[in-house]
């Protein structure tokens, strides 16, 4: 499906989904071929031994393999992905080049910063990080409670105070601080390179998802 | 004494009627509580969980690059069998249980356990990275969780000196578990938010992982598991009930009616608490567990111990 500069690109897109759903399209073909990269090639009689199953980085993706790990030391397999650019609760245009030992990070690179957007609101903030914390009622509390007046200072204390007890921001739940607006400098998020590795997967969405402080 | 068993047909009707009814119910309950948490009007509360099933049913089937077929679609239904061997396990009256047997205890321990390589054959058979994760964190929950279990449920059947379910409610009758062993039943809540991986414990199928171990999964697999999950509850509800709230025992009403009038508040318990918590830190929460609540459970396990003593 092809969009052209004139057309509104979110009827399109709901022209696309009514289709999906209602099976008068079909999902695209696959883009990559569904073949082993490295087939087997057994050397002996009975097909034994030989080689070429490991490594290479197949369909442009590297092969999962074990590396020194900055957690405890226990070599784990080193998994390489891509997030982005619409993760759900990453900044749209966000894209991470991250590699996972387990769900420690232990390298990330940000290939392309987010789209340019208003700043988000330290309300927002908040929705978001509950959101990504996964606590959907209370994030849409939080909004919800937003349109009453987000510049008092007092009744946003009390309300970080309430969902301590949900968890948050206590020590079974760390969040980054969300008592400001975020700041407006996109390439804040350049940062995220040096704090990332050693973080656990969760904590890190959590952490990108508030924006940085 | 020991209730009748139950004709096998009428066990497999009424045992699926209140998966099906209670996974309705559950998720019904559970839209009410979102709403409330959330400071709005309910939206649909009853018939929604019915579209969604109907949506989920119809919509198409996704699939990754080289999954595990067979355990992608087995896990599911495997899920939702244990929820099912499980509620099997809890005696209706006095008189009549569907299965009854002699380590009832033991059974439901064994449905945890399964349910650990259910759910991380869920996330492991889609071939993909975040459900990969999912299904990794819940193997360390799931371990964890099921010590916990273990030294909470033993504390139960001492009292009854007995590992059927039957004899643990039999032996309510002065004196209720939740207040004989007052850690236990507090313990065990958690046990049960980390066998439906729910709330605080969500770390399968979490939202920093787009939905985890379901999130390459769509249609009819996808309304299994999602079922399974909420009969996970009400099955886990009835046995919590049954072990700690003196399960069918009651005045006045049928004892089937006070099963299913304590399984409804244990269930809004869990509802509740999974909507007024964000997800727990993943290492934090494990030493959490393993330093204090295991601690813990095996105080009530003493406690359970030295109460049973003539």
């Amino acid at each position: 499906m092809e969009i052209s500069a004139d057309d509104d690109p979110i009827r399109a897109l709901a022209t696309l989904r009514d289709a999906l759903r209602d099976r008068t399209r079909d999902s695209e073909a696959h883009w990559l071929p569904d073949e082993p990269p490295h087939p087997w090639k057994g050397r002996g009689d009975h097909g034994q031994g030989g080689e070429g199953m490991m490594g290479g980085t197949p369909y442009g993706r590297p092969m999962a393999m074990t590396d020194e790990d900055v957690r405890d030391g226990l070599a784990l397999d080193r998994l390489p992905f891509t997030v982005g650019p619409f993760f759900p609760h990453f900044p749209p245009g966000l894209v991470l080049e991250v590699a996972l030992q387990g769900d420690v990070i232990q390298e990330a690179r940000v290939q392309s910063t987010p789209y340019p957007q208003p700043k988000p609101s330290r309300l927002r903030r908040l929705h978001r990080i509950l959101a990504a914390a996964g606590a959907h009622a209370l994030a849409e509390r939080a909004l919800r409670w937003a349109g009453a007046d987000p510049t008092d200072d007092r009744e946003f204390d009390r309300f970080q105070r309430r969902l301590r007890w949900t968890g948050f921001g206590t020590r079974l739940c760390p969040v980054p601080d969300v008592s400001t607006d975020a700041p407006d400098d996109r390439n804040d998020l350049h940062d995220l390179e040096d704090r990332l590795p050693g973080m656990e997967w969760g904590r890190a969405v959590l952490t990108i998802a508030g924006g940085t402080p | 004494m020991s209730p009748a068993p139950v004709g096998p047909w009428i066990s497999l009707a009424v045992l699926g009627l209140a998966l099906l009814l209670g996974a309705w119910v559950t998720a019904s309950l559970d839209r009410l509580v979102t709403a409330l948490v959330a400071g709005r009007a309910p939206r649909r509360w009853l018939v929604g969980p019915v579209r969604e099933a109907a949506r989920l049913l119809t919509r198409q089937r996704n699939v990754t690059e080289r999954p595990d077929h067979p355990a992608w679609i087995l896990a599911p239904a495997v899920y939702l069998g244990l929820a099912a061997v499980g509620l099997a396990a809890v005696p209706w009256s006095a008189r009549a249980a569907p299965a009854d047997v002699p380590a009832g205890i033991v059974l439901w321990g064994s449905v945890e356990a399964l349910a650990v390589v259910a759910i991380f054959l869920h996330g492991w058979s889609a071939n993909a990275h975040l459900a990969l994760i999912g299904a990794y964190r819940y193997v360390a929950l799931g371990l964890s969780i099921l010590l916990l279990s273990m030294f909470v449920l033993i504390g139960a059947a001492l009292p009854a000196e007995s590992l059927r379910l039957s004899a643990i409610v039999y032996s309510q009758g002065e004196l209720w578990n939740v207040l004989r062993q007052p850690l236990g039943l507090p313990l065990f809540l958690l046990v049960g938010l980390g066998i439906t991986f729910w709330g605080p414990f969500d770390f399968a199928d979490s939202a920093d992982l787009a939905g985890g171990t379901s999130s390459e999964v769509s249609g009819p697999s996808r309304l299994v598991w999602e079922l399974a999950r909420r009969a996970m509850l009400v099955s886990f509800s009835a046995v919590a009930a049954t072990v700690f709230l003196g399960g069918y025992l009651g005045p006045g009403l049928p004892g089937p009616v006070w099963l299913v009038v304590k399984s409804l508040a244990v269930l809004v318990v869990l509802l509740v608490v999974g909507r007024l918590t964000v997800r727990f830190d993943v290492s934090r929460t494990l030493t959490l567990i393993w330093v204090i609540l295991l601690p813990l459970s095996f105080l009530s396990l003493l406690w359970a111990g030295l109460e049973a003593l003539p």
